[in-house]
């Protein structure tokens, strides 16, 4: 493809030095430091995998915020892709209402996380919430939401679908302006209902935008913190502590840099798994 | 146009010797902060940049700051208890040589003490503190309870204590709600006000080398007193859950919603922001049989042990601990001086009776936090473990799993 390798080179210069100093080797400072350990005074020492090895056998809390991110994970990610996914489609057209809409959902994404969380932590106060004011109001039980370890971890993750469809509705909405009005014409001609076009076009030529709309949302949702920071502190009873939050915890509270780095490549690691199936899962088999 | 030049030159000079400090600080009010900053600008020339950092970032701000190890910033605010954690990684410059003896006689022992280690003085005191149960007068009275007593002789125990919350949690429109709380921690979860409770009853809260917490924080005592802690949210209901940040406990109580609050001496001038409270101030409970400890210890203020303006920095240090900056401070934001010279200087102000208990207090029943060089991290996981134990959880396993893990963070100081 490319007959002159050094303008090609070139070409991809400016953006591979930014990927290297920004982002490949943090990666590598961070994985050498999971293999050390940090005295008090600040003398860092090589010890192999004893971090990895304390984390998966003799570290309880790891185990429990482990299976904290994975549900998290697994329950927002689907979730988050199918609500921007429906959203797109009932609002491309445009139709005035639709355009207005499409503002009204992209709207959370346009505020900061930290901003967002605050927000709600006021709405969904157990004692003097908006929400229970609401609840009560129309006869029902007032709910304890972020004070329930039963709850907690659910009320973050829808607040995280309310805050991300809208972003993600974007790339969809930009993946079905891109399908040809030609195909819907010549199917419409054939006599196809608006359902079947939606599954046997619309979704088929959609697929590369949901396979990247799926990876990237796999890593922004194992990589949650604000609201974890900001809301919940991890609790109540460690319901919420995602373990973006607990390596933090590890680095900063705990002076503890081997295991915070530790917890970083494991997370980087589980990524790494979840992106490779996704991508195969939604790989497009044909060019259009 | 050689005037001018000669104007630029001027200026530069102005400017170049005009020296800046970096001064961390503990996010109080900018406007209050401001006033003893701007003094002290016009009095010694020296400029300060200010970094004022909310309480729930600072000791994280802290360690990211001072890990860095680049001098700055030169002067820092710090928490009594965490001198020995900061002390021990080199963190803070000594100050023996810097204050004599004389300097030193305005604080009281119990401060110097806490801003020491191993015997060396390493952090100045810039306030210190005390706790009790401040009561809201229109409640008692209209739910017929006697108002509680103000003096120490005639000390409330803690199951008193209970009794009369459960009778003042209210839940006045009947909609399952509770609107009115017998008692509200004003720091939920923090060791600060719980330590006492477990002290009363004769628990020690860490080994006296300040390195082993397995035996202590899992001590018949200790988890007794814990699970009196636990039944105030999940057996009698008298406080609500999840109160996680100490100004909701404070509007909680400023507001009328809570009957009682545990909570600090700065209340006295917090609570001005509620005109309409009426309240009184009973000292620190005890449990039946126990003796009495109540809560001291609070700010500090240290040097970077590696500051490139250690004369500057100094200036600062001796003038925001001083008697004026202190008496400033204090009108401004409340907090108790650890200076004695303040206590006589304003007699307007500290011979109001609740301020008399509170210094009472102070001189006979106040006990100071641990003393370890691994603070931060045994304060945190505690902490974790107390806001897990009010929330429900079990307070004997809560303890016995946290006090493993302390004692593995710990182990690092040896």
């Amino acid at each position: 493809m490319f007959r002159n390798n050094k303008v090609a080179w070139l070409f991809v210069l400016p953006a591979l030095t930014f990927l290297l100093v920004f982002k490949i080797w943090p990666i590598g400072v961070s994985v050498i430091e999971s293999l050390t350990m940090t005295s008090f005074t600040g003398t860092k020492s090589f010890v192999g995998f004893e971090n990895y090895e304390y984390l998966f056998k003799h570290d309880p809390v790891f185990w429990k915020s482990f299976s904290v991110t994975l549900f998290y994970s697994i329950i927002a990610n689907p979730l988050i892709v199918l609500t921007s996914l429906l959203m797109a489609l009932l609002l491309n057209s445009s139709h005035f209402f639709t355009k207005f809409f499409r503002t009204v959902f992209f709207l959370p994404a346009a505020i900061s996380f930290a901003v967002v969380s605050v927000i709600w932590m006021i709405v969904l106060d157990p004692y003097n919430g908006l929400a229970n004011s609401f609840l009560t109001m129309f006869g029902f039980k007032p709910q304890p939401f972020f004070a329930s370890p039963d709850q907690a971890l659910w009320v973050l993750i829808l607040l995280n679908v309310w805050r991300s469809s809208g972003y993600w509705m974007m790339y969809f909405l930009a993946g079905l302006q891109n399908i040809p009005e030609t195909l819907y014409e010549a199917a419409e001609i054939d006599g196809a209902s608006t359902l079947k076009k939606t599954f046997r076009i619309t979704l088929p030529l959609l697929t590369r935008t949901i396979s990247f709309v799926l990876v990237a949302n796999t890593a922004f949702n194992f990589l949650s913190f604000a609201p974890v920071y900001i809301i919940t502190k991890g609790g109540p009873m460690g319901s919420t502590n995602l373990l973006m939050y607990e390596s933090y915890k590890s680095a900063f509270v705990n002076l503890d840099m081997g295991r915070a780095s530790a917890i970083t490549t494991i997370l980087l690691g589980i990524i790494l798994v979840f992106s490779f199936f996704e991508l195969r899962f939604t790989r497009a088999r044909f060019e259009y | 146009m050689r005037k001018l030049l000669l104007v630029i030159v001027l200026l530069l000079g102005v400017m170049l010797s005009a020296t800046t400090i970096e001064v961390l600080w503990m996010g109080w009010p900018q406007d209050q902060v401001m006033q003893l900053v701007n003094a002290f600008r016009e009095e010694t020339g020296i400029d300060v940049d200010i970094q004022l950092v909310p309480f729930g970032q600072l000791f994280q701000t802290i360690e990211v700051r001072l890990a860095a190890g680049d001098g700055t910033p030169d002067v820092y605010i710090v928490d009594g208890p965490n001198t020995a954690s900061y002390a021990a990684r080199g963190y803070l410059l000594p100050l023996n040589e810097h204050f004599s003896d004389e300097e030193m006689s305005a604080w009281f022992d119990a401060s110097i003490e806490e801003g020491s280690f191993l015997g060396t003085f390493y952090s100045v005191p810039y306030g210190t503190s005390s706790a009790g149960i401040f009561y809201n007068k229109a409640i008692f009275e209209e739910y017929g309870v006697p108002f509680l007593p103000e003096t120490v002789e005639e000390r409330l125990t803690w199951e008193e204590v209970a009794e009369i919350a459960k009778k003042l949690t209210k839940d006045t429109n009947g909609d399952g709600r509770t609107d009115i709380w017998g008692l509200v921690i004003e720091q939920i979860d923090r060791p600060y006000l719980i330590f006492p409770m477990v002290q009363s009853l004769g628990a020690k809260v860490l080994s006296d080398d300040g390195l082993v917490s397995q035996g202590y924080i899992t001590s018949d005592e200790f988890i007794e007193g814990t699970t009196f802690y636990w039944k105030l949210f999940n057996e009698w209901k008298v406080s609500p859950q999840g109160l996680n940040d100490s100004a909701i406990s404070r509007e909680y109580f400023g507001t009328g919603r809570a009957a009682m609050m545990l909570g600090n001496e700065w209340n006295i001038r917090r609570m001005l922001q509620y005109p309409d409270i009426d309240y009184g101030l009973s000292p620190f409970p005890y449990f039946e049989g126990g003796v009495a400890v109540t809560p001291t210890g609070s700010w500090h203020v240290g040097i970077n042990s590696k500051t490139r303006k250690l004369e500057e920095a100094l200036t600062f240090t001796k003038y925001i601990t001083g008697k004026e900056a202190v008496i400033t401070w204090h009108k401004l934001n409340g907090i108790a001086p650890a200076r004695s010279d303040v206590y006589e200087a304003l007699p307007e102000v500290f011979d109001n009776p609740i301020w008399q208990l509170f210094v009472k207090e102070m001189e006979t029943t106040a006990a100071p936090r641990p003393r370890t060089p691994g603070y931060s991290q045994y304060e945190l996981m505690l902490r974790e473990a107390f806001n897990s134990i009010h929330y429900g959880a079990d307070p004997r396993s809560t303890l016995e799993e946290v006090a493993v893990r302390i004692d593995r963070e710990l182990r690092k100081y040896r």
